[in-house]
């Protein structure tokens, strides 16, 4: 089965294996699926009711609390300003003790129960404070339009294994993504779960379950000075690569390659060095500094990346 | 029951069709990447459950299978990344048809074994990318459309992921 003919090319072998393989397996699978019964259909809507109760149920708590705070504003704002103007020199004890207006009489001098609900209406909009960060416009990959990642973690794996192409991308560590809305948390990440290069991606919060790529640092490598042209960058820094071989990318923001060059630094440590990468197709938003693996597909081990300021 | 779930104003999607038409290749699909057929079970139904709960915001009712796809796909990583015990379990033989003698359903499932191990050991993307490519024979532009990601990068997945699998198998080490 896994014979091989040399008349045939290997990835096509390659992909027939993987076709009989799965056919295999999709095979085995079938005959242990529950099946499509109509009936099958049942739990599911009943799993999707319970799910919609668990949101429901922080979001009232969220609602109350948020209600609780506006009452309390309220009550306090009225203690401290007791007395807010209607127009037409009428005046309205907030508190609801008294109220008084100057000639003609005013109608609002009724029942303090109806004058205690005017205020909100006559005062002028009071800021608030939200509960839901709303989605911010911070440019960085994807990119407006495209898939959006909820945690930061999620955003700065998906760039390590699409854009920087990391064979078996394995998680370290990370900041505490608990920040606000166009805050930042850093998430350190490695190649391979064997590799010695850390790359550490910084994301941004865009939103409230939206975070992008703006950045990243690497333990073998800095960029000290990127200088953007409209097609061509500069770029300069310390690095340590295998044949002190380091990679220069220039990317647009949705990550596609623009181009590519390379340029010398250190083998056994850090060395300064300086490139530059001309580019076409642009604009580019990122220049990309790291060091290449052995399988010639332009993955990296490593990278350092930085975004044109000028973006923002 | 109603098991009809409204995609935009006026426009509804019957979840039993979708359910009849998809079920079984949406537990294939987790299959390739969690061992588990109970728990590919669980994470198809997660992912019917989910489209029931935010069907509104998908604005193309075609959109559903790519929909459930993708939650399917981003489920059996999720699961994986837990370190979920169930997702882990190697192969069991499984059900042969009783018409291959005992030494052919061995080599079946040890090839089986040896491409699904290989292609586990891929980027998830790229695994993704294979899978769809490979047993679902969708476009590119449909494999786009389930990942959320571009034709470009589908491309780049799917040659990077076939000469990655190439090298594993040669050198499954």
């Amino acid at each position: 089965m896994t014979g091989t003919d040399p008349s045939v090319d290997p990835l096509e072998q390659t992909a027939q294996r993987l076709r009989g393989a799965l056919v295999s397996r999709a095979r085995a699978v079938d005959a242990r699926v529950l099946g499509s019964d109509p009936g099958v259909v049942v739990p599911i809507e009943r799993r999707a009711r319970r799910n919609r109760a668990l949101w429901l149920a922080p979001a009232g708590a969220v609602a109350a609390i948020v209600m609780l705070v506006a009452v309390a504003v309220l009550v306090t704002d009225g203690g401290s300003n007791p007395q807010v103007t209607t127009g037409a020199g009428s005046t309205i004890d907030t508190m609801g003790t008294s109220s008084t207006s100057t000639p003609p009489e005013s109608t609002i001098s009724a029942a303090p129960t109806t004058l205690a609900q005017v205020p909100p209406l006559t005062k002028p909009p009071k800021s608030t404070t939200s509960t839901m960060p709303v989605d911010r416009t911070i440019v960085g990959w994807p990119g407006q339009g495209s898939t959006r990642y909820p945690t930061a973690r999620s955003a700065a794996t998906a760039f390590a294994d699409t854009v920087l192409g990391f064979a078996q991308s394995s998680f370290v560590r990370q900041t505490s993504e608990d920040v606000p809305v166009g805050g930042t948390a850093q998430v350190t990440i490695k190649s391979r779960p064997t590799a010695g290069a850390t790359t550490t991606i910084t994301a941004a919060r865009n939103g409230s379950r939206s975070w992008v790529v703006r950045g990243a640092t690497s333990s073998q490598g800095t960029i000290t000075r990127s200088t953007f042209g409209p097609d061509r960058i500069d770029v300069a820094g310390t690095a340590s690569a295998f044949e002190a071989t380091v990679t220069i990318r220039a990317l647009s923001l949705g990550a596609t390659k623009l181009g590519e060059d390379i340029t010398m630094a250190g083998s056994t440590g850090k060395l300064p060095y300086e490139g530059s990468v001309s580019y076409r197709g642009g604009p580019a938003a990122f220049v990309l500094t790291g060091e290449s693996d052995a399988s010639g597909e332009g993955d990296l081990v490593w990278a350092c990346v930085v975004l044109d300021p000028a973006l923002g | 029951m109603m098991a009809i779930v409204e995609v935009t104003d006026g426009v509804e999607v019957d979840l039993a069709s979708l359910h009849r038409a998809h079920y079984r290749d949406l537990v294939t699909l987790a299959s390739f990447m969690v061992d588990d057929v109970g728990r590919c079970e669980e994470l198809v139904q997660d992912a019917f459950a989910n489209l029931a709960g935010r069907s509104r915001s998908l604005r193309d009712p075609q959109s559903a299978a790519a929909y459930l796809r993708s939650a399917v796909l981003n489920g059996a990583r999720s699961a994986l990344r837990r370190r979920d015990p169930r997702s882990r379990l190697l192969i069991a033989g499984s059900t042969g048809s009783g018409v291959e003698r005992p030494d052919e359903v061995a080599e079946r499932h040890d090839e089986e074994a040896v491409v699904l191990a290989a292609l586990r050991s891929l980027p998830h993307q790229q695994q993704a990318v294979l899978v769809l490519r490979y047993w679902l024979s969708l476009t590119e532009a449909e494999i786009a459309a389930s990942l959320g990601i571009r034709v470009g990068t589908v491309k780049t997945h799917a040659r990077r992921g076939l000469a990655a699998l190439a090298v594993r198998l040669e050198d499954p080490r």
